[in-house]
């Protein structure tokens, strides 16, 4: 179902935005080059030389939010076989089963037969927008001041004048304003093999190209203190250190994490039938570039679905459930769930489907808090040409705002069967 | 003429075999279903029957896949020479037309076809057993059960069956018997047309017409002829035992045996070709609860051997 998790130590780098010099060459190094990779440096001359130290003990949010991006996963489209013939009793013919072309991320239970290949291509394109339901393009940031006199109190050093006339300079603060841009486009390769008449096997292999821009924007927030001071300590210096503004921005492509699957076609009574899946997600990918974890992934499933004939077509409910082992960078797994169902028609020589499903994944272990609970909404539609060939579209929505979303997630894809 | 060493006899004969192999498709014959069922493998019985010991049959199930269908007869093109005849028989239509697709070259006999005319299986080297019983059957059959009907009404869309509707017009003229007809474009019409007929019909005749027949109208259709007491024949047992009185079908083991007769009593090499064989046996489906409630009585004599009977 998913094709792999963009690397969460993305905004992790930025814990290390004020310390850590950085040379940008991953995608992971994108956002810890920001102001020239050592972090905002201030005005070092002047009434009260300082060199600032302000720490990253509120990069809290942006190490969620880099820890999220492991939280993102892209559908992978499901492999279904083309049409069949079946005797229709009150037709007295063998006509073309009215069966639906299938769900386009949803798997049902049905396999392809004996010595049949599916292949097929597909495009995903997403720009993600929003984190924990907050804008994407308006995210804040707070740094505090280092602990110069190591008292744990920001009230002092107060300087410039007697106890309650002072200025206590720890408590200036500086906030960054960032818009963050991250999008990703992924073409799978995919191909699926009926062993036997029960047994498919499949690969996918994502090709992914992701970007990410960063504009930044900081200002200086002092503590109303500094009032009782004839002098500023905290100030920008845009000519021989750091502007208040700077962006950065960079990109990637390359192979994602592969999946290997198989289906087991169970049980079979009447129209309802049940098969059981085996998904590997080997950690191909650079995980430095958002491309993949660098863990194995498991996730076995099971797949219910069925078939009734309404209005001349086909209606086809199914549900996936699975639980997937190694689900992101922390290590933390998840339950795996798609609910949906999918109409089929015959249009003169074509079929033609619909398709509608609930995606979801909820985790089990809530390892980093982050995406535990995401929800989207599916609606596409797949069209069988010249026998075979099967063109699909499908948009999915977030339903919830739990971890790193896109307004909608677009999905192309072209598969043929032999 | 020069002997032939003998030390070279194993030699030849291994060449000869090669050849052979190599050139010969090892059937006579390549029977083809669309999907295997109860009806399909009556009809191979039955063409067994005819041909055993005479030429070698190979029977092949597409299972409904076009795609294993192509497979088998790929390898039959491949292996398959003029040297060596062969003929295929489907059941099916769409086991005909891949064969028509794949291996025009090879003559070809049908069966399990509806309407094969307009499906476009025709030519030299193609020929059928039809799988309708002549409507003039039906309606003698229809008047041995209900002797006192006269006005037979039927239901039909003009683009799917009007030849059948004309068949029938001459069968019930025929049989001193008149026909009532009803045109419908869809099968949302159905039901009114069906409302305009029952008080001046005295029994229903069903053609194949998936307008009229499918399976969103057939059940009202039952209905509507139980309530009405309106004897129905139909065209397949399925329907009568889902509530129609009776129905009249090729019995499918002598449609076997048929083609069997048309493959195996002839010379190897001459071909089907040309013609639609009407079934030589008929089958008797009869519903007798259905009789039972809409007053017909059935003579004992009408359950022919082999009848079948839903009760």
């Amino acid at each position: 179902m998913t094709i792999g998790r963009n690397n969460r130590i993305l905004f992790l780098g930025l814990i290390t935005v004020i310390t850590t010099p950085a040379f940008c060459t991953d995608l992971i190094d994108v956002i810890p080059s920001l102001y020239g990779g050592d972090g905002v440096t201030l005005f070092r001359a002047g009434t009260f030389p300082h060199d600032a130290h302000f720490t990253a003990d509120s990069l809290a949010k942006l190490s969620e939010l880099a820890n999220a991006t492991s939280e993102i996963s892209f559908p992978a489209p499901s492999s279904q076989g083309g049409f069949t013939y079946e005797f229709d009793p009150i037709l007295n013919e063998f006509v073309q089963s009215a069966n639906s072309l299938g769900p386009i991320f949803a798997e049902r239970a049905e396999t392809l037969g004996k010595g049949k290949l599916n292949i097929g291509m597909s495009y995903t394109s997403v720009k993600f927008t929003e984190y924990e339901g907050d804008d994407l393009g308006d995210i804040e940031v707070r740094f505090s001041h280092l602990d110069t006199n190591g008292d744990n109190d920001p009230n002092f050093p107060c300087i410039g004048g007697p106890p309650g006339d002072c200025y206590s300079f720890e408590k200036d603060k500086i906030v960054l304003n960032l818009d963050i841009e991250v999008e990703s486009e992924v073409v799978a390769l995919f191909a699926t093999y009926g062993i036997t008449n029960r047994l498919d096997v499949g690969i996918l292999v994502p090709v992914v190209h992701n970007t990410l821009s960063v504009s930044a924007s900081a200002r200086i927030e002092n503590d109303p203190s500094i009032n009782n001071v004839p002098f500023i300590v905290h100030q920008f210096d845009p000519v021989d250190q750091d502007s208040p503004d700077d962006a950065v921005s960079d990109s990637n492509t390359g192979i994602g994490d592969i999946l290997v699957r198989s289906k087991y076609h169970m049980w079979k009574s009447g129209s309802t039938q049940l098969a059981g899946t085996l998904e590997l997600r080997l950690p191909t990918g650079d995980a430095d570039n958002l491309r993949g974890i660098d863990r194995l992934g498991v996730r076995p499933s099971l797949v219910l679905s069925s078939s009734h004939k309404k209005g001349g077509g086909m209606f086809n409910p199914h549900i996936n459930l699975g639980y997937e082992f190694n689900a992101g960078q922390a290590g933390q797994d998840e339950v795996d769930y798609l609910i949906g169902f999918d109409y089929g028609r015959k249009f003169r020589d074509d079929l033609i489907t619909a398709a509608i499903d609930i995606i979801g994944s909820i985790e089990t272990n809530h390892k980093d808090n982050i995406g535990d609970d995401v929800m989207d909404l599916a609606i596409g539609g797949k069209w069988s040409f010249k026998g075979k060939n099967l063109l699909y579209l499908n948009f999915q929505f977030p339903l919830n705002d739990d971890g790193l979303r896109a307004d909608v997630i677009y999905t192309a894809g072209l598969e043929t069967s032999f | 003429m020069s002997h032939i060493n003998s030390r070279y006899y194993p030699k030849i004969a291994c060449i000869a075999l090669a050849f052979l192999a190599q050139n010969m498709w090892s059937a006579d014959i390549l029977a083809l279903s669309t999907r295997g069922s109860d009806e399909t493998r009556e009809i191979l019985a039955g063409l067994r029957e005819v041909c055993a010991g005479k030429v070698e049959i190979a029977a092949y199930d597409m299972k409904g896949d076009p795609d294993i269908g192509k497979r088998i007869l790929r390898n039959l093109k491949r292996n398959h020479s003029t040297n060596n005849p062969c003929f295929i028989f489907t059941m099916g239509a769409p086991a005909t037309r891949l064969a028509r697709e794949e291996v025009p070259e090879i003559p070809l006999l049908y069966s399990m076809v509806l309407n094969p005319d307009k499906k476009g299986f025709t030519g030299a080297n193609v020929g059928g057993i039809d799988s309708e019983v002549p409507i003039k059957v039906q309606l003698q059959q229809l008047q041995q059960l209900v002797p006192s009907a006269q006005n037979i009404g039927v239901i039909f869309d003009p683009r799917n069956s009007e030849h059948k509707v004309a068949e029938a017009s001459s069968a019930a003229a025929e049989l001193g018997l008149t026909l009532v007809t009803r045109e419908v474009s869809s099968h949302k019409k159905v039901p009114r047309a069906m409302r305009s007929l029952v008080n001046h019909i005295d029994a229903l005749l069903l053609v194949t017409d998936s307008t009229v027949i499918n399976n969103d109208s057939f059940q009202f259709v039952i209905v509507t002829t139980l309530e009405n007491r309106i004897p129905t024949i139909a065209y397949t047992p399925y329907l009568v035992k889902a509530g129609f009185l009776c129905s009249v079908t090729p019995e499918y083991a002598s449609v076997g045996r048929q083609a069997g007769k048309i493959f195996c009593n002839n010379k190897i090499d001459s071909r089907p070709g040309g013609a639609t064989h009407p079934p030589a046996h008929f089958r008797l489906s009869i519903n007798l609860k259905t009789a039972l409630r809409i007053g017909v009585d059935v003579p004992h004599d009408a359950l022919a051997p082999g009848a079948q009977v839903f009760n």
